[in-house]
């Protein structure tokens, strides 16, 4: 594995992937979160995990202002780095491409955030039940609110 | 085409969102795919934290599991900590150290006695969790209670464990100590045990990494990552320790693991008490007046592996979003890989060598004929089956 | 001397059905089976089926999937048998009572005896429990 210098770190990714990052935050002196289109998502999660060897953590699912927000963390052990990828997905249209063929260790948290959000993950293996079974029904998104745009829009 | 039979295992299974249904799909004896279904024991943690306060989250993140009762407010406090920027007191800091510490040798011995159970050691059962009983003394002594101790809060700790009290844990932890050795003795050098374990339930480091596996389930397979020593908290960077670690993959490595994992942790217990009584009594946290708005990123190494919690905090006194992800998450995934191909009575003791708590294999296991849908087995017969091989192997030896 | 007094006069065999919980609780009943509180010498016995049980021991609180099943593992029980609530969780829901998937507490699914309040409950309170539901 490269060694990274991890102050030098964020330009780095602004240099190769300068048009795909919307946004960059570095939070402490290791964590990092980037704001990225969501198309390219999969290609720098190839960059993390292939070239870099990073592990995948876990993503998170949450709203947003505007849509839903998927947070996906990855870590890099031999330091402590954590890297997040934050993208945004369109409520009226909540549809991503599904990381779970790269990594194994995606699978299950994309069957539960398409469970708690209603968020679709194209190309996934087994977009099936994974929690909610008899809990609630397939159409029913516990975790889910509706954003304050839509809330306007119902208002008027 | 030869005839499959469904051997289901579960349903109920206490972790977080984890409890889960495994249906061993068998050919003969041979497992030869492996299925799941959860949601038996989703109780919408994650949703009820977003109605608690900051202080409010510790008694509940608790409760997600009991036996990794102190790692899971570990790693909130971490990440909150990180979100409010908050420095916890040194004491502090080695109080969280000492209460995590006691909770893994008391994980690893509950593993350790189950895992005998399965192969048919009841006397590993009996003793490994009679030595459990001297750890959770301990634990009344410090914290008052003998599972869920609340001894964490934001910017440090709930309670502190007197300088008085001191000599009184050091005793009762030297007197554990030759019981763990005769432990490590009697499993290290049991030959059925070898016969039982080694060779079973391989985790290539390429499955390891592929699902993103961590804990002992990873160090047994030859890689080292804990989050004590890669992203160290608490009072690890000032102790010295090191990270265990086998190149077995299999079963066998991984209690070789835990079991070298114990004395380790006792090392690091008596570390912190010594450098505990140096620091000033009473100073053990850090008051808090408010949290601003951001993300928190927290992790704690609890006895199965990197316990990952995500805060997401708006500027008011409850969190906008709380993501917990539970070492066994990724763990028990992994017996797509470790279980094809083995048999079925080695299933038990590979399903339970991640330690993804026992409950499914010894509640409620139901073995179905895949065509007639009749009830061939259940969860007892399985650990008989895997009992009988243990009896099997002794009288060949 | 009533049937159920007198079903319940020798050894009691104990099946436990374990909800959401959080595993505490089940492992203070495993806790009571080992060398230092060992309940065997009462005759307690943890079994494998419900058919086999005296006792339908209820831990953890009951979610919306596992309802259904409890019910079906109560109808399954011989008759008469004791159901105990265990710990906080089983008795009232606990902390998870608010939560979006509860399925109400164990008394409101099948009748309950006896309820084990804790969380959770210590050995010695089990012990406690049991004698006084055998006694009543």
């Amino acid at each position: 594995m490269a060694a990274v210098n991890y102050e030098i770190f964020p330009d780095i990714l602004k240099l190769n992937f300068d048009s795909d990052i919307l946004g960059l935050m570095v939070l402490q002196r290791k964590r990092l979160v980037v704001q990225i289109r969501k198309e390219a998502l999969l290609e720098i999660a190839n960059y993390f995990l292939d070239e870099l060897k990073y592990r995948f953590v876990i993503a998170s699912g949450m709203n947003a202002d505007h849509g839903y927000d998927i947070i996906y963390h990855f870590s890099d052990d031999s330091t402590g780095y954590m890297v997040n990828l934050m993208v945004n997905i369109d409520e009226k249209k909540p549809e991503i491409e599904s990381m779970a063929n790269m990594i194994s260790a995606a699978n299950w948290i994309e069957r539960e955030i398409h469970e708690i959000l209603g968020v679709n993950f194209i190309n996934h293996p087994n977009l099936t039940n994974l929690i909610s079974g008899e809990n609630w029904e397939e159409t029913e998104h516990p975790y889910a609110r509706p954003s304050r745009d839509n809330k306007k829009s119902q208002r008027t | 085409m030869s005839k499959k039979t469904v051997i289901p295992i579960g349903p109920y299974h206490p972790l977080q969102e984890e409890p889960e249904l495994f249906k061993l799909y068998c050919e003969g004896e041979i497992v030869r795919d492996i299925e799941w279904e959860t949601g038996y024991n989703h109780r919408g943690i994650e949703k009820i934290n977003e109605s608690k306060t900051f202080d409010q989250v510790f008694f509940v993140v608790e409760r997600i599991c009991g036996i990794c009762s102190t790692s899971h407010p570990f790693a909130y406090a971490n990440a909150m900590e990180e979100v409010g920027r908050v420095e916890v007191p040194d004491r502090a800091k080695f109080i969280r150290t000492i209460i995590g510490e006691l909770e893994r040798i008391h994980s690893h011995l509950l593993w350790l006695g189950l895992a005998g159970h399965f192969l048919g050691y009841n006397t590993v059962f009996m003793w490994a969790w009679k030595y459990r009983e001297m750890i959770l003394d301990i634990f009344e002594k410090t914290t008052g209670n003998r599972n869920n101790y609340a001894m964490f809060r934001i910017g440090g700790v709930r309670r502190d464990i007197p300088n008085i009290h001191i000599s009184d844990v050091k005793k009762m932890l030297d007197a554990i100590k030759p019981k763990l050795n005769l432990l490590l003795g009697a499993v290290m050098d049991d030959p059925v045990i070898h016969a039982r374990t080694k060779k079973v339930g391989i985790l290539t480091k390429e499955d390891i990494i592929d699902y993103g596996a961590v804990g002992p389930t990873a160090r047994a397979s030859g890689i080292a990552i804990d989050v004590r020593h890669d992203d160290p908290y608490a009072a690890y960077p000032l102790v010295d320790w090191k990270v265990i670690t086998s190149d077995g993959c299999d079963v066998y490595a991984k209690t070789e693991v835990r079991l070298l994992e114990m004395l380790e942790s006792v090392s690091i217990i008596d570390q912190c008490l010594d450098k505990m009584s140096h620091t000033k009594e009473g100073s053990i946290y850090n008051p808090v007046k408010e949290i601003p708005a951001g993300f928190g990123f927290g992790r704690a190494e609890a006895p199965r592996g990197e316990v990952f919690h995500f805060v997401k905090t708006d500027g008011s006194n409850s969190p906008a979003r709380h993501k917990v992800r539970a070492p066994s998450y990724v763990n028990i995934a992994t017996f797509k890989k470790s279980c094809i191909g083995q048999t079925i009575s080695d299933a038990t003791i590979i399903l339970a060598a991640v330690d993804p708590c026992y409950c499914c294999t010894e509640r409620m296991a139901f073995a179905y004929d895949y065509y007639s849908g009749k009830q061939i087995m259940n969860g007892l017969d399985l650990i008989r089956i895997s009992q009988q091989k243990t009896k099997e192997l002794k009288m060949k030896m | 001397m009533s049937l159920g007094s007198y079903c319940f006069r020798k050894s009691l065999w104990v099946f436990h059905f374990g909800g959401a919980s959080c595993n505490n609780c089940d492992i203070e009943i495993l806790d009571c089976l080992t060398s230092r509180y060992d309940i065997e010498r009462f005759g307690m016995q943890l079994v494998g089926t419900i058919r086999h049980a005296d006792v339908l021991l209820v831990s953890g609180s009951i979610n919306r999937k596992c309802r259904a099943r409890l019910l079906k593992v109560y109808n399954q029980a011989p008759k008469p048998i004791l159901v105990v609530a265990f710990g906080a969780c089983g008795c009232t829901g606990g902390i998870f009572a608010e939560g979006n998937v509860f399925g109400g507490p164990v008394d409101t699914i099948i009748p309950v005896d006896a309820y084990i309040p804790g969380c959770p409950p210590k050995p010695e309170a089990i012990l406690a429990g049991i004698v006084k539901l055998l006694n009543k």
